[in-house]
């Protein structure tokens, strides 16, 4: 390694770009920067000794070639030309070129970073290129190009260019900074992402798809090299508009200078605000406008992102998760020919680079984290980014809202029913069932209680009560309530009003009496069918025939079917919606739609004669009709379930008894059937279990698989306007699915389901949007509500052209779904409870499903919350009161994206009702305050009165009380170590530390540690204290209390116990001249205890790397070291590197020595000072001097107290100088190591460990994180917990 | 350049008799008539409100006259 002590001059320095780069290359993963590769085709008319002679020239004309970087104490590098390097040119043959090239590889501190290629064959010769990505991008290239093929043609070409200053930090780059970050931090702009796979991770997997247009395709000329960024990004923005539903929206656009001598390659982010229902024309206005105004205000990249990744939280794609490269090649001369594809640096969860061709076509490539998104949706993107630049291009007129982004077929694929070409029976329904009174009258139609009726018994009761119906002027379009309670009787009322030509309402007698007064009154009710327990709950005044069943009001009549001709468009019964807000709407339904559906859902069923169903569906909604029409109508029977609700012992009980084998169940009693069956060990021999009503969250779904047994099951989907259930989906027990909720599956007869967005455009798979159903089985509308019937059922204009009939009609659910890739629906919850904050879009609904898959949670409620201005997601659950608040988040942040983890999470004993028994959403209490667990006990005793007025001090939560959890009431990282500090400086004789603040988390009981004078001691925390695997112990980084490792400990595998060390900065005295091994001998002590002989893992982040380094030295002949994590472990910096001589301006340094002195005598923290400088040598306080001399700010004198500046800043100089007396020691063992992004992107110093150990390996990057969070980082937790379980081979 | 309001809607009756609205800014589907001018929502529906009265289809109509 050369090492170079003295300044070099500017121009030598690296830019951030570039010494990000080089921090990667240390740390062995260059990604997601690459070699960059040149490949140039050239035609047999230049011979090989043309081809060396000319690229020898281009070598000597490009100071690229001779650009060598040389590293400086404290481990930066500077540029440096050495003429005397230039490389020289080897020639391959022409088979081992393509391996050649590929293999290149560069190491920075020793040889050349650069490789040129000839490889010759009789087609014609291959030049190739390869350039470390520190020298080189797209533009540098161009221009190896172009001199290249001047020396070969002795042509000139245009590739002049000046090197690019490197940017320098001044008052305009502030300003273009706070301009920048006001935009990356406004919510309504959305950065916008594509549709990713359900718990999709970001990982480190990329995928790759390709896709070419031509030039004519592309509009009659193709596209031109002026116009192809704006057109290309316009059409971007287009498709992540429609995509995201999100008119203001960012992603990131790359830059490259064609022609440079210099890395030049950047991106900025693109701000777009678009108008759906303007033409492409005028988006490609407003883009280009777009465009160069964020050039106007050119800024590094790094600057941004490091600035934006100091908050915790941060987009880990600061500048944007959709990155947009567009790049063209410029013309060569004829006989040369370049084949290498563009290579910029792979940003973003999708990178996208669209390459002009001269020809003026183009190619889109795609480069995605394949954990993250479904190939086939990378594939569909590229495809419909061609679609609507071509669309754009060559319909101008056309809004760009409706550029289609799916084609005929693939809409004609998507919307597609059940595939079923049986010819329906045009009679109604209660024909279809009498027939079998004629064709099998003695077998059993009905079951309820201790009765069973014949399908003949059935009917001829039926009958005598329709002809008296009839009798009573019953006839088409008139309403007859049947208010009777569900069962025999009900069913024979029903199919009476039906044969009499009326329309059923069925009115259940238990329902509320308002409800059930304005059902009757509402629709001008002719006839109501009932007893005469019941006549009291009937409405006062009641315009119509009242009959009770227990009078026999058919005794009298004939038993033969009446002849009522039935209408098609007649209607057969109006159902009323059990609507959440304003008074019930009746739906009313037709015949013809009706049997329709009911004989085409009895072909999805497979139901026969030998069905026997047993609905539990209420008769207040109309699944629960299907449910015995359906097997009545094919001759089967129906066991209805009387009196109050059944237990699921009666049910399951019940099933058994009457040899059913459907039943058809509510979701909501779904999970406790499942529960009972597995208690119990007796699920009943069934052939089809169907269920609906509301979304089937995974879990359920698996139980009710695994433990009701049956081989079929059925989730039935359907507004009542839809009639019944037009969807479903139909699986075999056992199927996996994707998605918070089971997939509603398709449409079911003559009908199609959409998905759509606001301008009536059937959306891409995946993408959000609203259910649509149309066809023919949709209802007639809401009785006396012609204005809302208009607005829900609307001209369906799909039908026409996907072999539907003209005038059909959609019916607008007011659900929101999307396709998924197998054509199916998933639903993801009502349009009306979609929220949308900080510019996302977030359904409640998938948040509630992985709230519910936690152990213990019963209930679980997510909605956006506005107190005081502030917006912000808050979770609501119902579970036992040992259920922490922070462990839910923890799994919510383990499982979902970070922008649908709620701000808080409240644990409730139950939901708040108001008088309906409805959920009140306006009793639901402000987070903050521990519902169930805040006592608000009050102080006892000096002791605990002053402790409380610490920790309320602190903590600031009015409510909190001496036996409440210090921790769950909001005591976070920096709140404890404040609070410790502050008890210590009570009660210094027992020197409390974060330990006894986890053990002992109450007032209360830290009062009662100092009453007895009884501080732990200990240097160790059960993080997780249960488990078989291997303990994994973490080493503190500088001046953390151990909790920040709580996020990490939550994502592991629920076995593996781990260990927490204290920082020794917080505990000891401050004690000079402490060296490595003394710090970590009390930790080598508890492993030892701990583990000798066993196997175990460590982990050390920032400074607790050496900790851990130095700790596996001591130990690894007593334990056996399955793998130490190294997490963003930097070496000694320039500043205090030993050997960096620093440098000062003639009087600089007499001048900060002034400086000191005078701060030194202002400063309470004097003795320590003083102490620390008197430990330096003579090199290191010069460095001292040049690293105060550094510093922005003023030098602090806030200290000693923990969590001071001036207590951080002497603890980091004390550190140094404790690692500047370290030298880390080779050892065997296997290390895994992780780097932040921004680490890298500062350029810092870390650790490349392969330099230590041969076995480990090149780092992890974790992007969009910092040294401070990677720690609490979910890509991180997900790469290490993989690692671990590589390392233990489980 | 002027871009077609999607603010506008108009009401529409197909040849059923059944009444819907539809965005103005949209080709009518094959099947269903424009009834009158653009409006707001709002007043599309007023205006539903007032001329469907009849919410039987032409067919059924023609059956029990």
């Amino acid at each position: 390694m050369t090492t170079d002590t003295t300044l070099p001059h500017t121009h030598d320095a690296l830019s951030h770009a570039e010494a990000q780069i080089c921090a990667h290359d240390q740390v062995g993963q260059l990604a997601p920067f690459v070699i960059q590769r040149l490949r140039l085709a050239i035609d047999p008319r230049w011979s090989v000794a043309d081809i060396c002679r000319a690229a020898t020239e281009m070598i000597a004309n490009n100071p690229v070639f001779a650009t060598r970087l040389v590293r400086q104490a404290g481990g930066a590098f500077r540029r440096k030309e050495i003429a005397s390097h230039k490389i020289a040119v080897s020639e391959v043959p022409i088979e081992e070129f393509e391996t050649t090239l590929t293999n290149a590889r560069f190491s920075l501190d020793s040889g050349p970073l650069a490789a040129v290629y000839v490889g010759s064959g009789e087609t014609g010769s291959l030049l190739g290129v390869a350039l470390h990505p520190v020298l080189a991008d797209q533009g540098v290239l161009n221009q190896i190009a172009a001199r290249f093929a001047q020396a070969l043609t002795q042509e000139s070409t245009s590739s002049e260019d000046l090197p690019k200053p490197i940017p320098v930090s001044t008052e305009a780059e502030r300003k273009r900074l706070e301009h920048w970050r006001k935009l990356l931090q406004d919510p309504e702009i959305l950065n916008v992402r594509l549709p990713q796979r359900y718990n999709g991770k970001e990982g480190t997997f990329r995928g790759h798809t390709q896709l070419s247009i031509d030039a004519e395709t592309l509009s009659p000329f193709g596209i031109d090299a002026t116009t192809a960024e704006t057109s290309i990004a316009t059409a971007l923005g287009i498709v992540l508009m429609r995509y995201s539903g999100q008119s203001r929206l960012r992603f990131a656009l790359g830059e490259t200078r064609p022609f440079s001598q210099r890395r030049s390659e950047d991106l900025l982010p693109l701000c777009l605000a678009l108008t759906p229902y303007a033409s492409f024309p005028s988006a490609l206005r407003h883009t280009a406008g777009a465009i160069s105004e964020a050039r106007a205000r050119p800024l590094s990249s790094a600057q941004l992102v490091q600035d934006m990744l100091r908050r915790d939280g941060a987009d880990r794609h600061v500048m944007g998760a959709v990155t947009l490269h567009v790049v063209g090649y410029q013309s060569l001369p004829e006989g040369l020919r370049r084949l290498d594809p563009p290579q910029p640096a792979t940003q973003g969860e999708c990178l996208l680079i669209a390459q002009r061709h001269q020809d003026g076509g183009l190619t889109l490539h795609a480069n995605y984290a394949r954990d993250l998104f479904e190939p086939a949706l990378i594939e569909r993107l590229l495809t419909h980014l061609a679609r609507v630049l071509c669309t754009g291009l060559k319909e101008p007129e056309l809004p760009v809202a409706r550029i289609p982004l799916l084609m005929e077929d693939e809409l004609d694929h998507l919307s597609a029913p059940y595939a079923d070409d049986a010819e329906n029976d045009p009679r109604p329904v209660h024909d279809l069932i009498a027939e079998h009174a004629r064709l099998t009258p003695e077998k059993t139609a009905l079951i309820s209680d201790s009765e069973s009726w014949s399908h003949d018994r059935l009917n001829r009761s039926a009958n005598q009560l329709a002809h008296h119906l009839i009798a009573r002027g019953v006839r088409a379009e008139m309403p007859v309530a049947i208010m009777v309670e569900r069962g025999i009787d009900a069913v024979m009322a029903i199919l009476a009003a039906l044969k009499a030509g009326g329309a059923y309402i069925p009115v259940e007698p238990d329902h509320p009496e308002s409800r059930n007064h304005h059902i009757l009154t509402d629709a001008g009710v002719a006839v109501v069918v009932t007893r005469r327990r019941y006549l009291n709950r009937l409405p006062q005044g009641i315009a119509a025939h009242v009959l009770c069943l227990d009078d026999e009001p058919g005794a009298d009549q004939p038993e033969y079917n009446p002849e009522v001709p039935i209408h098609r468009d007649q209607i057969a019964y109006i159902m009323y919606t059990s609507g959440s807000t304003g008074k019930p709407k009746g739906v009313a339904v037709e015949h013809g739609p009706l049997s329709d559906h009911l004989q085409d859902t009895a072909r999805v069923y497979e139901m026969s004669a030998e069905s026997r169903e047993l609905p539990f569906l209420p008769f207040s909604s109309d699944g629960g009709h299907e449910r015995w029409m359906n097997p009545l109508m094919m001759g089967g029977s129906a066991v209805i379930p009387h009196g109050p609700l059944w237990t699921p012992e009666q049910t399951l009980a019940a099933m058994r008894t009457h040899g059913c084998n459907n039943a058809s169940i509510p979701t909501t009693y779904l999970q406790q059937l499942a529960e009972w069956a597995r208690e119990t060990g007796e699920a009943p021999d069934m052939r089809l279990f169907s269920f609906g009503g509301e979304g089937l969250a995974q879990s359920t779904f698996e139980l009710l698989s695994d433990e009701l047994r049956a081989p079929l099951l059925i989730n039935g989907y359907g507004p009542t306007e839809t009639i019944m259930t037009p969807m479903v989906w139909k699986v075999r027990a056992g199927t996996k699915f994707e998605g918070a909720y089971a997939p509603l599956g398709r449409a079911v007869g003559h009908r199609r389901a959409y998905v759509l967005d606001a301008n009536m455009m059937p959306c891409p798979i995946g993408v959000v949007g609203e259910i649509h159903l149309g066809g023919e089985g949709v209802a007639r509308g809401y009785v006396n509500r012609p204005g809302t019937t208009a607005e829900r059922f609307i001209p369906d204009p799909f039908a026409p052209d996907l072999d539907g009939r003209e005038a059909a009609r959609l019916y607008k659910s007011g659900d929101l779904g999307r396709w998924r890739e197998d054509g199916t629906i998933e639903f993801l919850g009502r349009v009306d409870l979609q929220v949308k904050l900080n510019g996302y879009r977030i359904e409640p609904g998938e948040i509630e499903a992985a709230l519910l898959d936690q152990t213990d949670v019963s209930e679980a409620l997510v909605l956006l919350r506005e107190d005081d201005g502030h917006k912000r997601l808050v979770g609501y659950v119902v579970a036992p009161p040992q259920v922490q608040e922070e462990d839910l988040m923890r799994a919510l942040e383990a499982r979902l994206p970070r922008h649908m983890i709620p701000a808080a999470i409240v644990v409730l004993d139950r939901m708040p009702t108001n008088a309906n028994a409805k959920l009140d959403r306006t009793a639901l209490p402000l987070p903050g305050t521990r519902q169930n667990a805040t006592k608000n006990v009050a102080p006892d005793g000096e002791t605990e009165t002053v402790m409380f007025r610490i920790w309320r001090t602190q903590i600031g939560n009015s409510a909190l009380g001496v036996t409440d959890d210090f921790f769950a009431c909001g005591g976070k990282s920096l709140i404890a170590l404040k609070v410790i500090a502050e008890m210590r400086k009570h009660w210094p004789a027992t020197p409390l530390t974060i330990a006894d603040l986890f053990d002992a988390p109450t007032v209360r009981q830290l009062a009662a540690r100092i009453a007895t004078g009884r501080s732990t001691g200990r240097q160790a925390i059960a993080l997780r204290g249960t488990g078989h695997r291997p303990m994994l112990y973490c080493f503190p980084g500088l001046l953390v209390s151990t909790r920040e490792y709580m996020r990490l400990t939550a994502a592991l595998d629920a076995d593996q116990p781990v260990t927490g060390f204290l920082c020794h900065s917080l505990n000891e005295e401050k004690r000079l001249n402490v060296s490595v091994p003394e710090v970590v001998a009390d930790y080598v002590d508890h492993i030892r205890r701990e583990s000798k002989g066993h196997p175990c893992a460590f982990l050390g982040w920032s400074w607790g790397g050496l900790l851990a380094w130095e700790a596996a030295r001591q130990l690894h002949d007593d334990v056996d070291i399955q793998m130490v994590g190294m997490v963003d472990v930097c070496d000694l910096g320039r500043d205090f590197a030993p050997g960096a001589v620093p440098e000062f301006a003639p009087g600089e340094r007499e001048q900060l020595e002034v400086d000191l002195r005078r701060w030194l005598a202002q400063t309470r923290m004097r003795p320590q000072w003083d102490a620390l400088i008197d430990a330096m040598d003579e090199l290191c306080y010069a460095q001292f001097l040049r690293f105060i001399g550094n510093e922005a700010d003023p030098l602090p004198v806030d200290g000693p107290e923990v969590s001071s500046r001036e207590h951080t800043f002497w603890v980091l100089i004390d550190n140094a100088l404790v690692f500047r007396r370290y030298q880390v020691s080779r050892l065997d063992v296997p290390v895994r190591s992780y780097s932040a992004g921004d680490s890298l992107s500062r350029g810092l110093n870390l650790v490349d460990w392969r330099r230590y150990s041969p076995r480990a390996s090149a780092a992890t990057v974790v992007p969009g994180t910092n040294h401070l969070h990677i720690i609490g980082d979910q890509m991180f937790h997900a790469q290490f917990r993989t690692d671990l379980d590589q390392a233990y081979d489980v | 350049m002027t871009h077609p309001d999607p603010e506008l809607w108009i009401c529409v009756k197909n040849t059923e008799d059944r009444w819907s609205v539809w965005p103005a800014a949209l080709p009518v589907p094959a099947g269903w008539q424009a009834q009158g001018a653009p409006e707001c929502h709002a007043d599309c529906l007023a205006r539903v409100e007032q001329n469907w009265r009849d919410p039987r289809p032409a067919a059924l109509k023609e059956a029990m006259a």
